[in-house]
């Protein structure tokens, strides 16, 4: 069984499409859903989280129909949720908050709860500062304790929306490891804009832009969308779609490849960058 | 069909925001002035300031409306309405379980009120009057605080509550009350009659304003029900009052 189905979904804001006829299933796994800002990752997530509807196709979350509202709540009893910007109560204890939203959680019944509570402070690293107001706590302290609200209760399905973004390198390292450790093997689907990410974190990477799928599959097969299209030269080629300068001080070139220049292996990055770049340039034609 | 998680989850957080609201900054700024007017009586005497226990007593009302209209502008505030949406708790649970938390700062007003009274009395000849004006104020408060968390769920404004604070003060009479103004929570009452309608007319509030915050964002039928019978009570005490 899918954790997540998406057959057909499309929303608007307006007259803006942020999702277009999207088709996915998520299986039990750590999926990356990468694309650039405005990609609408966002309305993705927040309907895989039951707080929007789509306006047309059909969403099923851990094979429950979210339109149905005795079945959204035992949705909503197994899903952890970290939206793009976590609010917190600024003047709660980091363990008054956890446990607050425990109670909503409907662990009701006391010792239990407050085990929970700890559990997951614990293991976001969070238990000396339990009982520091969250207004005390560092960025990514916070960006922590939206995780550790998120793992109350085991959730089967656990949807972060760019939650590793703002994290310095060590901290990243630490919030993967986090995700990828995690003992209930919960589905996870995560967004970022990111790669490196992608890379270090995902089985599955699912690349959306301008509210289509683009890209579907492993790291590795995506990155394998660009072989033969990445080529490295001294200078700058005017023949390629996306082109940067690297730290080495040589031009990196991506796009339909001279016969004249030398192949180099691909990255996730790169095939990212082609998928992106070959809209930006369709665009702009 | 499963009743959606009332039972235990709700009993734990009515415990939760109950403990909250009793310790709530705003709500022991009100015992403060209650207490100031308890300490004015208990210097001059009841026949010359027995109407400071009163007014003491009937100020921690606005104090807590506002209390309670800051614990419910909570989500508003720090942002994770949608956040907690995605939660199994209905919203509707989540304003019952306020709702009935106000329970706790108007219990601890009941104990310090029974208190004062019981001492007053046990000193000083309180007639009927006294006695039904000085029931009627935890209901003052109990609908005051009711009043704090429909006006949260309509208006999410932290402005409107110390606003109709202040009003309420202001639109109390003082010598020369005209007819609306008497129905106004804050007031007082001179004669029996009048002092006793005032008991189902503040009940009447407390419920109307109970069922208003739970018609938002959804009408339920409890909601309905709620508001139904506050107004009807509302009403009928109001024109007994000004009859
Ligand atoms: N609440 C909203 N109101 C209006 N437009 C919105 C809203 N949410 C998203 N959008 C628009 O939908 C598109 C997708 O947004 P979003 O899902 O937030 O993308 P992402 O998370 O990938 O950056 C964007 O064009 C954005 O401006
Ligand atoms: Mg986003």
């Amino acid at each position: 069984m899918s954790s997540l189905s998406l057959e057909n979904v499309g929303k608007k804001f307006g007259s803006t499409p942020a999702l277009a006829g999207v088709r996915l299933e998520v299986e039990p796994s750590v999926t990356g859903l990468l694309g650039p800002n405005g990609a609408g990752k966002t309305t993705l997530l927040r309907m895989a989280a039951t707080v929007l509807a789509p306006d047309s196709g059909r969403i099923r979350i851990l094979g429950r129909d979210p339109a149905h509202p005795h079945e959204r709540v035992e949705i909503r009893r197994r899903l952890g949720y970290v939206p793009q910007e976590p609010g917190f109560y600024r003047n709660f204890t980091a363990f008054d908050f956890v446990d607050y939203v425990a109670v909503l959680k409907d662990i009701a019944e006391r010792r239990r709860r407050h085990d929970e509570v700890r559990k997951v402070l614990d293991y976001v690293g969070l238990r000396d500062h339990a009982h520091q107001r969250i207004k005390a706590l560092s960025g990514g302290m916070r960006q922590r304790l939206a995780l550790a609200q998120a793992l109350l209760g085991d959730p089967e399905l656990l949807i972060l929306d760019e939650a590793t973004a703002g994290l310095d390198p060590e901290q990243r390292l630490r919030f993967r490891e986090m995700i990828s450790v995690l003992p209930q093997r919960p589905t996870v689907l995560i967004s970022t804009h990111q790669t490196d990410d992608v890379s270090a974190l995902c089985q599955r990477v699912v690349v959306l832009i301008a509210g289509t799928i683009r890209f579907d599959g492993t790291p590795a097969e995506l990155a394998a969308t660009a072989s033969d299209r990445v080529w490295v030269d001294a200078d700058r080629d005017e023949r390629a779609a996306v082109s940067w300068r690297t730290s080495a001080g040589q031009f990196r070139h991506i796009g339909e490849r001279p016969a004249d220049a030398q192949s180099v292996t691909p990255t996730v990055d790169d095939a990212y960058l082609l998928l992106s770049g070959a809209d930006i340039s369709a665009r702009s034609s | 069909m499963r009743a959606v998680s009332a039972g235990p989850g709700l009993a734990q957080l009515v415990l939760l925001e109950g403990r909250r609201l009793a310790l709530h900054p705003l709500f022991l700024a009100g015992v403060v002035v209650a207490a100031g007017g308890c300490a004015a009586f208990l210097a001059r005497g009841w026949s010359t300031s027995g109407w400071t226990v009163y007014a003491g007593f009937a100020l921690m009302a606005p104090f807590t409306m506002v209390a309670t209209n800051v614990v419910t502008l909570r989500d508003h505030r720090a942002d994770t309405v949608e956040q907690h949406e995605a939660l199994p708790m209905p919203v509707s649970t989540r304003v019952g379980a306020l709702l009935t938390a106000i329970l706790a700062p108007t219990l601890l007003t009941v104990a310090g009120l029974g208190a004062v009274t019981a001492y007053a009395a046990s000193r000083f000849a309180l007639d009927e009057v006294d006695l039904l004006v000085l029931a009627s104020l935890p209901l003052i408060m109990t609908a005051l605080a009711a009043l704090g968390v429909a006006l949260a769920r309509w208006m999410p404004s932290a402005f409107v509550a110390p606003a109709l604070a202040v009003a309420f003060y202001f639109w109390t009479p003082g010598d020369d009350p005209s007819a609306w103004r008497v129905l106004m929570p804050l007031n007082s009452a001179d004669d029996t009659g009048a002092a006793v309608m005032r008991l189902p007319y503040l009940l009447g509030l407390t419920l109307l304003f109970a069922g208003a915050a739970l018609a938002q964002p959804q009408r339920s039928r409890t909601s309905v029900l709620l508001a139904l019978v506050g107004a009807a009570l509302v009403t009928l005490s109001a024109a007994a009052v000004l009859t």
